[in-house]
């Protein structure tokens, strides 16, 4: 080791009182970034997973016939409007084709071919409006877990068999086994029988979704051999834009990821991790702000040892060396002890900190920003003593020894 | 008269700016030939240490000449002053002697670790040498506050002779001591002096120090006689 560190590390030890008390203030400061870099992350991802774990990933839908735009004789432009409701329905005709590319697709787990649309469910007096989701009946449970959601009866999808969630149910007074009438929006109108009921803990699904065999749903909607859209599940929800785009070039249709349909959710992601990031800055803040004015206090201390060190013809160079390298040698111990400190912490609030249904508190306790905290703590710290190190260089030896 | 060491000419020290302006020094010329060793005495007040720093190159003068071993000292910048200071002079002190962090040996080994950049074995060996010198071989592993002031003192001049310079400038280095630390600390330098040549310059207020020395030079009025 070089002689200056030598010098170093002998001033941070020899009065461990007072270094131990600034390490573990840089030890505090390397904590609270640790844990807010943790709970961001952990904060993302439980965000991220509660709204992607129940829907689509990925949605394959027929193109659009939107309004084209067309030239006109004399150059300009003529708009054709498309008159909706005189046109079929969307929707997409080769569908087992597109379902076997979807399946292919490498980190697809679940793809289910659905035939969706409006309709009033009707008891007696009681109307209300439900999306219908007329689903394969093995496939009931590839987006959404209906299956292991049922709360009463099963989950069983007959030619007439009709899930419905509880909100929706103790809105029209429904029980498992009664019938009801549904009317869709094209026309056709339908007798079912409750199955079962779900509680899915998500609003709009417990109170607006009905589920119907797909068989059901095409006579319903009026489409007796497409599919209104095919609904994809991912092993990754990252990957659901490049899985989309791969999608749509193979089957040429419109292929939308959950990404583009929670734009709200990533802008709530950004504001929080800038406010975490806020808070981090914070903390590095703190940590140079400490060790700098404790060094800046140690200088003072030490002037007269820095003025017999001057006399023995130690350079300017050494003395500030030495001074940077306490800034390094604290900067070190602190972000080290605190990283292991932050970590412990995280790792006790995910596990102990666990509520009851099993999900814990939402912190990343690897996520922790470690690597980054570390750099950045040692660097702080040596810049923290950049001031002390001059205010020692400049100490006049002559002016401390003639006292 | 042997060789010169040190040649002081027309040297002027002013403290102080504008009406606050004292002239400690006015002009003083000196010559130290090598292997001298000289008590340097005065009136409290009258420039003693101000001289000491000047010759040592802590203190840069108002004007005037200086030149050791053949080197015009105000040539030199602040990192090559250092180094010259490192090489060829050395410290003893009245009140600030040693760093308190570091033992004994630790404390004599300093000047030429901080040189070397990395402190070797052969400095450390030199240095137990040195403690032993001064009579402290016992003490290598003491911190300065385990020490007596003469224990201290005599740490200090081992550590001053660490680099082998040719100049010791020791200021009241006596001052604190008692009369047998006292004798015990000048009987050192001056057997340092016979047996290694080193030039030494000591201030005092004492007569009994000046009996130990070859040649005596006074401070008064801004001048050396
Ligand atoms: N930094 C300074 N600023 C202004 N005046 C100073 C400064 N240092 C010393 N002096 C003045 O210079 C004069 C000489 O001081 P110096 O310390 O050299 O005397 P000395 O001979 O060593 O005295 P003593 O025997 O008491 O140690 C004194 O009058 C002192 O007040
Ligand atoms: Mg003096």
């Amino acid at each position: 080791m070089p002689f200056v560190a030598v010098v170093a590390w002998r001033y941070v030890t020899s009065n461990w009182t007072q270094s131990a008390l600034l390490i573990a203030g840089v030890a505090i400061g390397v904590i609270v970034f640790v844990f807010m870099t943790a709970l961001i992350a952990g904060l993302a991802t439980f965000l991220t997973k509660q709204t992607t774990g129940n829907i689509a990933h990925v949605s394959l839908e027929p193109l659009e016939r939107t309004s084209r735009a067309l030239p006109g004789a004399d150059g300009a432009t003529q708009l054709v409007a498309r008159v909706a409701a005189i046109e079929k329905r969307a929707q997409i005709l080769d569908w087992p084709v597109y379902l076997r590319i979807a399946e292919a697709a490498p980190g697809v787990v679940g793809v289910s071919p659905q035939i969706n649309s409006s309709a009033f469910l009707i008891k007696g007096q009681a109307v209300a409006t439900v999306a219908v989701n007329g689903v394969v009946p093995d496939r009931l449970n590839a987006i959404t877990d209906i299956g292991g959601n049922i709360l009463q009866g099963e989950a069983n999808l007959d030619l007439n068999g009709l899930l419905i969630g509880v909100k929706l149910a103790s809105t029209l007074g429904l029980g498992v086994g009664q019938p009801v009438t549904m009317r869709s929006d094209r026309g056709g109108e339908r007798s079912l029988t409750v199955r079962g009921i779900f509680k899915s803990g998500i609003g709009s699904l417990d109170e607006r979704v009905a589920f119907v065999n797909i068989q059901a749903a095409r006579r319903l909607a009026d489409l007796p051999q497409g599919v209104t859209q095919i609904e994809i599940k991912l092993a990754d929800v990252n990957t659901a834009s490049a899985v989309a785009q791969t999608l749509a070039r193979a089957t040429g249709l419109k292929a939308t990821s959950w990404i583009e349909r929670n734009a709200q959710l990533f802008v709530a992601l950004h504001s929080q991790a800038q406010t975490g990031m806020l808070i981090q800055i914070f903390s590095l803040i703190t940590i140079v702000i400490g060790v700098s004015s404790a060094l800046l206090l140690t200088t003072y201390r030490r002037r007269a040892e820095i003025a017999i060190m001057r006399s023995m013809g130690v350079t300017k160079r050494f003395i500030v060396t030495a001074f940077l390298m306490q800034g390094l040698f604290i900067g070190a111990l602190g972000s080290l002890a605190g990283a292991a400190l932050g970590y412990w912490l995280c790792v006790f609030l995910a596990t102990v900190a666990s509520r009851p249904d099993g999900s814990g508190f939402p912190i990343a306790p690897e996520q922790g920003g470690y690597l980054a905290v570390i750099l950045l703590t040692i660097a702080g710290s040596v810049l923290a003593a950049v001031l002390p190190a001059r205010a020692a260089a400049g100490i006049d030896p002559v002016a401390v020894l003639n006292q | 008269m042997t060789a010169l060491l040190y040649r002081v000419r027309n040297l002027v020290k002013d403290y102080g700016t504008g009406e606050l302006r004292t002239q400690v020094l006015k002009s003083v010329n000196l010559d130290i030939g090598e292997g001298e060793f000289i008590a340097m005495s005065g009136p409290s007040g009258s420039g003693k240490s101000t001289l000491l720093t000047i010759l040592g190159t802590l203190l840069s003068p108002t004007s005037g000449e200086l030149e050791m071993l053949g080197q015009n000292l105000l040539s030199l910048d602040e990192t090559g002053l250092s180094k010259f200071r490192s090489a060829h002079i050395g410290f003893v002190f009245q009140f600030h002697h040693l760093l308190p962090d570091f033992s004994a040996e630790e404390n004599v080994a300093f000047p030429a670790a901080a040189m070397s950049r990395f402190g070797s074995k052969p400095i450390r060996e030199r240095a137990a040498a040195l403690l032993d010198r001064v009579g402290l071989a016992h003490r290598r592993t003491f911190r300065p506050s385990e020490l007596s002031g003469g224990q201290k003192q005599r740490v200090a001049i081992a550590r001053s002779l660490m680099n082998q310079p040719e100049l010791i400038l020791a200021d009241e280095p006596t001052g604190n001591l008692d009369r047998a630390s006292a004798s015990q600390v000048l009987d050192l330098m001056r057997e340092i002096n016979r047996t290694e040549r080193t030039t030494f310059v000591i201030s005092t207020h004492d007569a009994h120090v000046a009996s130990y020395c070859d040649r005596t030079i006074t401070v008064v009025d801004g001048a050396v006689s």
